[in-house]
């Protein structure tokens, strides 16, 4: 089988023999030969004598370790032909994959069923399709900072606004096709027949309102303020196109239209990891991730709607979260990297999943047990540690035990669910992989006492009790003992994602977030999660939520 | 000592793992030679202390410590000191999780922690010393494969430099070519020393394979190992049953 992964490294490394053991080093031109470093220590001279403050000194090499004694890499994205340094993998560097967090923040989905019994029932309102027209109408005035109820208020400039919008969803054709198509997410039009048919079911009769406040809210405040800022914006369209008025039975519907039937993408985060408020990344369980990407909805297959989610987890978990929450600073992107660059992970994700159809006749035909997690993962494992054994070019690219961890437990998360497409089984291998193989192989592990979370997890694989276990499509970072491991929190969604990938299912755990993130007005396309961010590495992502429009001169 | 397995690397790993199987002495280190590596003192210089001697203290009464004789660092009341070691993938005689757990074994008063490719150990520093200079004369030191780094400990996974060495980004270390020795200019935090130290001979590359406690297609396959991996994977299936209910495991 030809190995691409092999080659781009090659290139990359402009070596022509990936199998060599010896090289030099020390001879590269240190922090010289990165075009991104170069322009960072130019930008950064001319910053400190504008600032009168010694700031980036990338150039000097008493400030710390000399940069570039061995050779520094470049990175292909994978699924793409874009080319990119190490740093325009930061997050701080990279405006796609600000947005792709922001989009996710800035999501506040509910239920709409109880607010129009509420309004139908309680206040004795008709709600029809003209009149649900009429309040998405004001809904989408009142999200992006117009005024509806009293008259003498501060709004907001629409420039810094453009992106909030209010939409619906629902599996309910004939009243759908009564809304003004501004104001839906179509599935048949965003999913494939079978797909769109699964989702339809799934959501039901019942409809569902997306909101999507301007990025620049969550940019100001937090994740938190979605839920918040949705809710008033919103209970005010209501109270407008209703013409609602009065006192409790005011209050009864903004409690009603504000908090019930509301979903929330993140629960609010331990104290202990850095306490954020609802929808950060770092309360996203697992689960979302696959319904967050679209690479299905766009007709990829199993292997690459696989690498697109993975890569979306990385972003979302390692960057966003750990790197810019947890960590801060210039955080750990080379490991996460593994997970969507120079073709690696799709090409080790192909290998097993040719061993599975070889082995068990196809993806989720084997009936999960003990024995088929060891058989996968073992094969997962020892593949890819005979690559490292074949090719000492990937294993320095490859070079630290967290980078090696990524891709290695990501596949012990991958294989069994595969295999059997079942998302426990996937998390056992998980943690098997996790938590043995590679340390008992080579006798080394990963970052200090990395596997200790695999081995708890095993033990609590099957609880279902508070601070123990939940299933595995509902784990997350937030998760008791996932929240002090970033490899686990970044790397777990691929059992979760792997199993209904492995199923051909519409979504992992939520049809409604499916539905929600497949709005193609979105700033990030969730359909081509690597495409986005190798947009972003070149400074081609155009985000939202800057501050352009009240910059001096505007 | 219990490891599984019955091939050469089993057999190793429990003769590493074993405190009563001596470790082979390969060469010398000077006492001296030892301290300005460590760097936490100068050569001849007192061991600085955390507390008076533990014989000039009145202390609580305390069972355990009629059980467990205080170490001759703890007695003296010496600070808690450090070395770590990286070891190369390409065979290096001992790997970090197996340093991890031969500290435990062997070595009283260590606290110790595994990475992917280093090891540190913290104890009382003329404790440190000791077990320093074993851990530099025996056989599971090779110079070119093994490295004292306190800082910027990466490298155990690069290819090697032309001259068989592990990458090291502050080159604390050189390969003399005449002598055949690695010579070490600079110590464990990568500040250099007054002068340069030998440690000796870098080891055939064929004898680091024959002793190598690493699984791989250059010394036996990890497929091979059926008995370790029969081990691991009744660790696992036990760990998820007796969790969910430990009658399910059989004692």
């Amino acid at each position: 089988m030809p190995k691409k992964s092999i080659e781009i490294i090659k290139e990359t490394f402009k070596e022509d023999d990936a199998t060599r053991e010896r090289t030099s080093f020390y001879e590269f031109g240190g922090w010289r030969q990165s075009r991104r470093k170069q322009e960072y220590v130019k930008l950064a001279k001319d910053l400190i004598e504008e600032r009168g403050l010694t700031g980036y000194q990338g150039d000097r090499e008493d400030m710390g370790v000399p940069l570039g004694q061995r050779f520094i890499e470049p990175y292909y994205i994978s699924g793409t032909d874009v080319l990119c340094d190490g740093e325009d993998l930061h997050q701080v560097n990279n405006a796609a994959i600000q947005q792709m967090g922001d989009d996710i923040k800035r999501t506040a989905i509910s239920g709409l069923d109880m607010t129009h019994r509420m309004l139908e029932v309680r206040i004795g309102a008709t709600v029809t399709p003209e009149t649900i027209n009429r309040y998405l109408e004001v809904a989408n005035h009142t999200i992006v900072g117009g005024a509806v109820a009293q008259e003498h208020m501060a709004e907001i400039n629409p420039a810094m606004t453009r992106d909030g919008s209010v939409k619906i969803m629902s599996g309910n054709e004939e009243l759908m096709s009564h809304i003004d198509k501004q104001y839906i997410i179509d599935i048949n039009r965003e999913y494939p027949a079978n797909q769109a048919e699964a989702l339809k079911e799934g959501i039901g009769k019942s409809i569902y309102q997306v909101v999507r406040v301007p990025t620049v809210a969550v940019r100001n405040a937090d994740g938190g303020t979605t839920h918040r800022w949705a809710a008033n914006q919103c209970t005010l369209g209501f109270i407008t196109a209703y013409a609602l008025g009065g006192g409790s039975i005011l209050a009864d519907f903004s409690l009603t239209s504000k908090h019930m039937q509301y979903v929330t993408l993140g629960t609010p985060t331990w104290p202990r990891r850095g306490p954020r408020g609802k929808n950060e990344p770092g309360g996203i369980p697992y689960g979302y991730v696959g319904d967050f990407c679209q690479a299905d909805a766009a007709g990829s297959d199993e292997i690459t709607y696989f690498c697109e989610s993975m890569a979306l987890s990385n972003f979302l978990y390692l960057n966003l979260w750990v790197n810019g929450y947890v960590i801060g600073g210039i955080g750990g992107v080379h490991a996460g990297a593994v997970l969507f660059t120079n073709n690696v992970l799709d090409e080790l994700a192909g290998h097993i999943t040719d061993w599975i159809v070889d082995r068990y006749g196809g993806l989720a035909k084997a009936k999960p047990s003990f024995d088929v997690i060891r058989d996968v993962c073992h094969e997962a494992c020892f593949h890819l540690l005979e690559e490292y054994n074949r090719y000492p070019l990937l294993l320095e690219h490859h070079w630290g035990g967290a980078i090696r961890m990524f891709i290695l437990s990501t596949l012990g998360g991958m294989a069994p669910s595969f295999a059997t497409g079942h998302s426990l089984a996937g998390m056992i291998g998980y943690h098997y992989t996790g938590g043995y193989l590679m340390k008992e192989a080579w006798g080394r592990g990963s970052f200090g006492s990395q596997d200790s979370v695999d081995h708890m997890n095993l033990a609590y694989a099957a609880s279902m009790v508070p601070d123990e276990g939940l299933l595995p499509e509902l784990r997350g970072p937030n998760f008791s003992s996932d929240s002090t491991n970033a490899i686990v929190q970044c790397t777990s969604p691929s059992y979760a994602v792997a199993a209904h990938a492995a199923r051909k299912d519409a979504w992992c755990l939520s049809p409604v977030v499916k539905v929600a993130f497949a709005d193609s007005k979105l700033p990030f396309n969730f359909k081509e999660v690597r495409k986005e961010i190798a947009r972003g590495t070149q400074h081609e992502f155009m985000p939202e939520g800057d501050r352009d429009p009240i910059k001096p001169g505007r | 000592m219990i490891y599984p397995g019955d091939d050469r690397i089993a057999k190793r790993r429990r003769a590493i793992l074993n405190k009563d199987t001596a470790l082979k002495q390969l060469r010398e280190v000077a006492d001296e030679d030892l301290v300005m590596i460590l760097g936490h003192r100068n050569p001849g210089e007192r061991y600085s202390s955390v507390h008076p001697p533990l014989d000039e203290l009145k202390e609580a009464e305390d069972p355990i410590r009629d059980l467990i004789e205080a170490t001759p660092g703890a007695k003296g009341g010496d600070r808690i000191r450090y070395v770590q070691f990286t070891d190369s993938v390409y065979h290096s005689p001992i790997t970090p999780i197996f340093r991890g757990r031969m500290y435990h074994i062997r070595y009283r008063g260590a606290d110790t922690v595994a990475y992917s490719g280093r090891e540190l150990m913290e104890a009382r520093e003329r404790d440190l010393e000791k077990y320093t200079k074993e851990l530099l004369e025996t056989e599971i030191f090779d110079p070119a494969r093994t490295a004292i780094r306190g800082i910027t400990v990466h490298g155990s996974a690069m290819r090697l430099d032309e001259d068989g060495l592990m990458f090291d980004a502050r080159r604390r270390y050189r390969y003399d070519k005449d002598e055949n020795t690695v010579i070490y200019s600079k110590n464990q935090m990568a500040i250099p020393i007054d002068r340069s130290i030998s440690l000796g001979s870098p080891r055939d590359e064929e004898d680091l394979k024959a002793d190598s406690i690493i699984y791989g297609l250059d010394t036996i396959g990890y497929r091979d190992a059926e008995e370790l991996w029969e081990v691991t994977g009744k660790l696992m299936e036990d760990n998820v049953k007796g969790g969910l209910n430990p009658k399910w495991v059989e004692r």
